[in-house]
């Protein structure tokens, strides 16, 4: 008997350690790539911080009571709210109806063209696509105004140097180029769907409305819940498109958080107060996710 | 063509007379002979300025045969960042070429290596005070400052806009330029500009503007203790109101191009979207080979009040070298050499950049190669160090142009605009002087 558990105990110790020696690269890579620098930010977040310094002075919380009373960093945090739920909302309604409507192309082939046809842009470079979006914005010579000319209408709109139009051009470029990605995931969790469940509604005499929200949308839950996540998370950490349109600008009206931590690290030397704000952002994505995590799990499987 | 040929005529001038001259010379124990000289460093450079950079560190490398210059460029976007990251982890170059706001925060770190003093006297004598001003701290030298920074001074323009609106010449009064701007302005039928007469719109146009038209009216902006801003003086409020009605009442430009980061208001200017526009003369060389004009001129700005043109200049492209350096004989000899009056006017010549050294901006030969610079070698004198506002760049970019297109989208009036860019500038110093 003793003999016995103690082979068992010693077989389980070796598996213990092939985990553990399988799993060490990957911890490894987590503690030198995702843990340290997350430490090192925090304590970074805690001095008034300029790499060319020798000794930066300690300050402890005064970079977060800064924060707070910084109206520059008020806006950016309204920014990003604002930008995350109409581009998330935005992309989930469009994916998922774009996604629907692929999956009801009957032929593969066509299917598959639709398909690769919408998740083109996502392949594009994301700094050259804003470009030219930013050269067919422009007010005076770009093909948007052109449009509009043709059509007889004189709307010499400044859809990047307005700042009641600037966010919702970067919302539309972004979706433009981002869409892709979602309505290939949800189109996947359309297709393993089991036919059973579709065909049994039939049966009963359900629309196709009742279908949707009866079968569809809660069998979709798992899906609809891991594109809701990831999509929140990179929309809040949306750098690029607004960097090189805009900078921020104008008067702060598109500078969202990633681009506020980038332009106080590396253009005004002010490290610490930067790491404070990337502190505060991935203390929301934390809360946001796990938040996301418990309200949305879905209550059944199939 | 006309502006080319004598400019590759002084260039060749110049790359001779430096090569016969042997600039190394200034360098003690490579005097006598700079070929004995022999070591290894290296030099990171604003790619920006490639082709001046290249003849010189060719011509170095003739003088010189034995000191090994490993030279790369950065791209001015990712240049300072490079700086202060490589500073940070003490991988730095022996040498850079630095912009002299970027100076400030090395020396202010210790940093960087003080100018030997010997040298450092000399080249007091020979460079416009304005232009040491960047690259001095606690009265010390650090830096060779290559260029005079001037982003007043000048306007660019099409003469045959300007005949059209009445003026057979530059208009010499500011209440002429303003006439002019309005006449060459045109709106759509719903009030949106299809033409800007007179175009203000960049990140160094509107701080220097303002800053200049409060120098102007013998104001100042600079507090009683010196190191914090005041822009609650009734000059400063002045200066903001003009610039706030050309933008508002006269129409005759507007800040929709102001946040655009890809196109600078000198390329709205040379697309023909502009008749006159308030620019530094380094962008003329743009118009000329980018674009391919010879249409356009650079006329002298007028004086707002009549008697003054007094404007603030920071340091521009200079030369430091790295506290860290082990190659010290041969990284002065060859800032030395790169520094010297000839190398000076060979590199401002094909940069097309104000002279830092005054017997270049005073030379006949340096005017004939650059015509277009006079306007702006005139009012030299007059500069002013724009002073210690620790980040020139946090300065214009985050807090004058913020502001200013606060007030002209009527987000904020006058008296809100300048309180909150004295306390956002404040603000900013005192956090930068702590650190």
């Amino acid at each position: 008997m003793s003999g016995g558990v103690a082979r068992r105990g010693v077989r389980w110790g070796g598996r213990q350690r092939f985990v553990l020696f399988s799993l060490l690269p990957v911890f490894l890579l987590l503690a030198v790539f995702v843990v340290l620098p997350i430490v090192f930010s925090v304590v970074v977040s805690l001095f008034n911080y300029n790499p060319l310094s020798h000794s930066p002075p300690f300050v402890g919380l005064q970079n977060y009571r800064n924060l707070f009373s910084d109206g520059v960093f008020l806006r950016s945090i309204s920014n990003t709210f604002l930008f995350v739920a109409v581009s998330v909302a935005a992309n989930l309604l469009l994916a998922t109806l774009v996604a629907l409507a692929i999956d009801l192309v009957p032929r593969q082939g066509p299917k598959g063209l639709f398909r690769t046809v919408f998740f083109l842009p996502t392949t594009a470079n994301i700094a050259a696509i804003a470009i030219v979006w930013g050269y067919m914005l422009n007010p005076r010579f770009g093909i948007v105004a052109g449009l509009f000319s043709i059509l007889g209408v004189n709307l010499q709109l400044n859809w990047l140097g307005d700042q009641k139009l600037v966010m919702a051009s970067i919302v539309t470029l972004n979706l433009w180029q981002d869409i892709g990605y979602n309505i290939i995931i949800v189109l996947a969790g359309l297709e393993s769907i089991p036919r059973m469940f579709y065909e049994s509604a039939l049966v009963e005499g359900a629309n196709r409305v009742r279908v949707f929200f009866g079968i569809t949308l809660p069998l979709l839950a798992r899906t609809m819940l891991f594109v809701s996540v990831m999509t929140i998370i990179s929309y809040f950490q949306v750098f690029t498109p607004v960097m090189v349109l805009t900078r921020g600008g104008p008067n702060h009206a598109s500078e969202l958080l990633g681009v506020s931590i980038y332009l106080n690290a590396f253009q005004f030397s002010r490290l610490g107060y930067a790491s404070g704000m990337a502190v505060i952002l991935m203390a929301l994505l934390l809360v946001l996710s796990l938040a996301q995590m418990k309200l949305f799990k879905p209550k059944w499987d199939y | 063509m006309k502006v080319v040929l004598p400019r590759i005529g002084l260039f060749l001038l110049c790359i001779s007379l430096t090569v016969l001259s042997g600039c190394g010379k200034q360098s003690p124990a490579s005097a006598a002979n700079p070929s004995a000289l022999k070591g290894s460093i290296s030099y990171w450079y604003n790619q920006d300025w490639e082709d001046a950079n290249k003849l010189l560190l060719e011509a170095f490398g003739k003088a010189y045969p034995n000191v090994t210059v490993n030279a790369t460029g950065f791209t001015y976007d990712t240049f300072i960042e490079k700086i202060r990251a490589a500073y940070s982890a003490g991988e730095e170059s022996d040498a850079q070429q630095v912009f002299g706001d970027w100076a400030s925060d090395l020396m202010k770190h210790k940093r960087l290596q003080k100018v030997p003093d010997d040298y450092a006297a000399q080249v007091k004598k020979r460079l416009f005070d304005t232009t040491l001003g960047g690259y001095t701290f606690d009265g010390v030298l650090y830096g060779i400052p290559k260029e005079y920074n001037i982003e007043c001074g000048g306007v660019l323009y099409y003469p045959a806009d300007l005949q059209k609106a009445g003026y057979a010449e530059f208009p010499r009064t500011f209440a002429e330029l303003v006439d002019a701007a309005k006449k060459l302005t045109r709106l759509d039928s719903k009030g949106n500009s299809v033409h800007w007469g007179f175009d203000f719109m960049s990140i160094d146009s509107v701080p220097y503007l303002f800053l200049s038209l409060i120098l102007q009216q013998n104001g100042s902006y600079w507090a009683a203790d010196k190191v914090h801003v005041t822009f609650t003086t009734a000059e400063a409020t002045k200066a903001m109101q003009v610039m706030a009605d050309l933008v508002l009442k006269d129409k005759v430009t507007d800040v929709r191009h102001l946040s655009d980061p890809n196109n600078d208001s000198s390329n709205y200017f040379y697309k023909g979207d502009s008749s006159m526009c308030f620019r530094g003369p380094w962008v003329i060389p743009v118009g000329q080979k980018d674009f391919n004009l010879s249409n356009f001129s650079y006329g002298p700005m007028p004086s707002f009040t009549g008697t003054s043109k007094a404007f603030a200049a920071e340091s521009g492209w200079g030369e430091v070298v790295s506290a860290r350096t082990r190659s010290l004989e041969p990284v002065w000899a060859f800032i030395r050499f790169i520094s010297s009056p000839q190398s000076h006017a060979l590199w401002n010549s094909v940069t097309n950049t104000i002279p830092s050294e005054k017997s270049v901006a005073e030379s006949k030969e340096f005017l004939q190669g650059n015509p277009m610079l006079k306007v702006s070698l005139d009012v030299l004198p007059l500069g002013r160090p724009i002073g210690p506002l620790q980040s020139i760049d946090q300065f214009k970019g985050q807090i004058v142009i913020n502001n200013f297109t606060a007030l002209c989208t009527g987000g904020q009036d006058v008296p809100a605009t300048l309180r909150k860019i004295e306390e956002e500038t404040n603000k900013m110093i005192d956090e930068m002087r702590a650190q």
